[in-house]
């Protein structure tokens, strides 16, 4: 998930930025309630991790200030006060879930899980295309029944591939959103893990999946009404986000 | 109580509720640094992630003290 940490106690958003990112979350943080809406309405993440007691706009102030986006991403309170009235509020205000502090690494890891798993719902966790099929609660990758492995980088790769089944990704989108890198980074990083993904993908005969278009980028083609495989002509989607939100 | 006895403990409660709070973000910044020190693997991550664990524990004391003293001011009737 792409998850914005909203905390003002440095030494503890760096400890969440870690913790998440070894999770496999894109993580980027902000240390006031001013800069978190500012940062969700040119950028929304999957989960908002926001602590309550925030400089300039509080924790309670951003999820009022976000009342119209609330139902689109997860909110996960954090707090070190314990009054069930705040408590209720956040919830009543689009919180998903609440934390008190001092709270363990892995229950942080565990409710974000928990509020991913619920956001996404059961259908959308599951991404299927010509005999492949990736869940991506599970982070399992199987091709007609063969279990696949994947690092880390491939899975998130071969979901963004997926999500946008029928369309050519460029190379830019890729960076931007897979490596969150600049697409002028000069690597060519991309076109590598393409090609370690179609070794393993072609290695259980799932050969031609990702499909170059030349001079464009990379695409996985989605079956028409007649059954053969086809790319459309939309324009690139805002970002991962909305891949998400459409799966 | 009459009613300036009843605002300065309210004072010394709001002091106590922010204390505990201030109190709470170096024992999770404590509990993270410790849960990562034991998935780290050579000798020098490890002292890293003690030097860590050190400075979160003396933010701790010193926040504790703040409990302490607006412990002590509600224990007294919120007078300093």
């Amino acid at each position: 998930m792409r998850v914005m940490v909203a905390e003002d106690d440095a030494a503890l958003s760096l400890f969440l930025k870690k913790a998440l990112e070894l999770e496999g979350h894109t993580v980027r943080v902000v240390a006031d309630g001013a800069s978190a809406v500012e940062g969700i309405q040119e950028d929304m993440p999957d989960l908002l991790v926001l602590d309550l007691g925030l400089p300039q706009m509080d924790g309670v102030d951003v999820l009022r200030a976000l009342h119209d986006r609330v139902a689109s991403m997860s909110i996960l309170i954090l707090t070190g006060r314990s009054e069930l009235s705040e408590k209720i509020e956040c919830l009543n205000l689009g919180a998903d879930d609440y934390l008190l502090k001092p709270f363990s690494m892995y229950e942080l890891l565990a409710r974000c899980k928990a509020i991913g798993r619920r956001r996404m719902g059961a259908s959308a966790g599951v991404l299927q295309c010509a005999g492949l099929r990736m869940d991506r609660i599970q982070r399992t990758v199987s091709f007609q029944e063969e279990m696949l492995e994947f690092t880390s980088k491939e899975f998130t790769l071969l979901e963004y591939l997926l999500l946008q089944k029928g369309r050519t990704v460029s190379r830019r989108e890729l960076m931007e959103n897979v490596w969150q890198m600049s697409p002028d980074a000069g690597t060519n990083v991309v076109d590598v893990y393409v090609n370690y993904l179609r070794r393993k993908l072609g290695a259980v005969g799932a050969v031609g999946l990702v499909q170059t278009m030349r001079g464009e980028g990379y695409g996985i083609a989605a079956k028409d009404k007649g059954n053969s495989l086809r790319f459309n002509t939309v324009p690139a989607a805002a970002g991962f986000h909305t891949a998400l939100e459409v799966a | 109580m009459n009613q300036m006895e009843l605002t300065m403990n309210d004072t010394a409660l709001e002091e106590l509720e922010d204390a505990i709070h201030s109190l709470s973000q170096p024992m999770t910044a404590l509990l993270f640094a410790v849960e990562m020190a034991a998935l780290r693997t050579t000798p020098e991550q490890l002292q890293d992630a003690l030097n860590t664990a050190r400075t979160e524990c003396r933010r701790a004391v010193s926040e504790l003290e703040r409990v302490r003293d607006a412990a002590a001011r509600l224990h007294a009737g919120g007078a300093r």
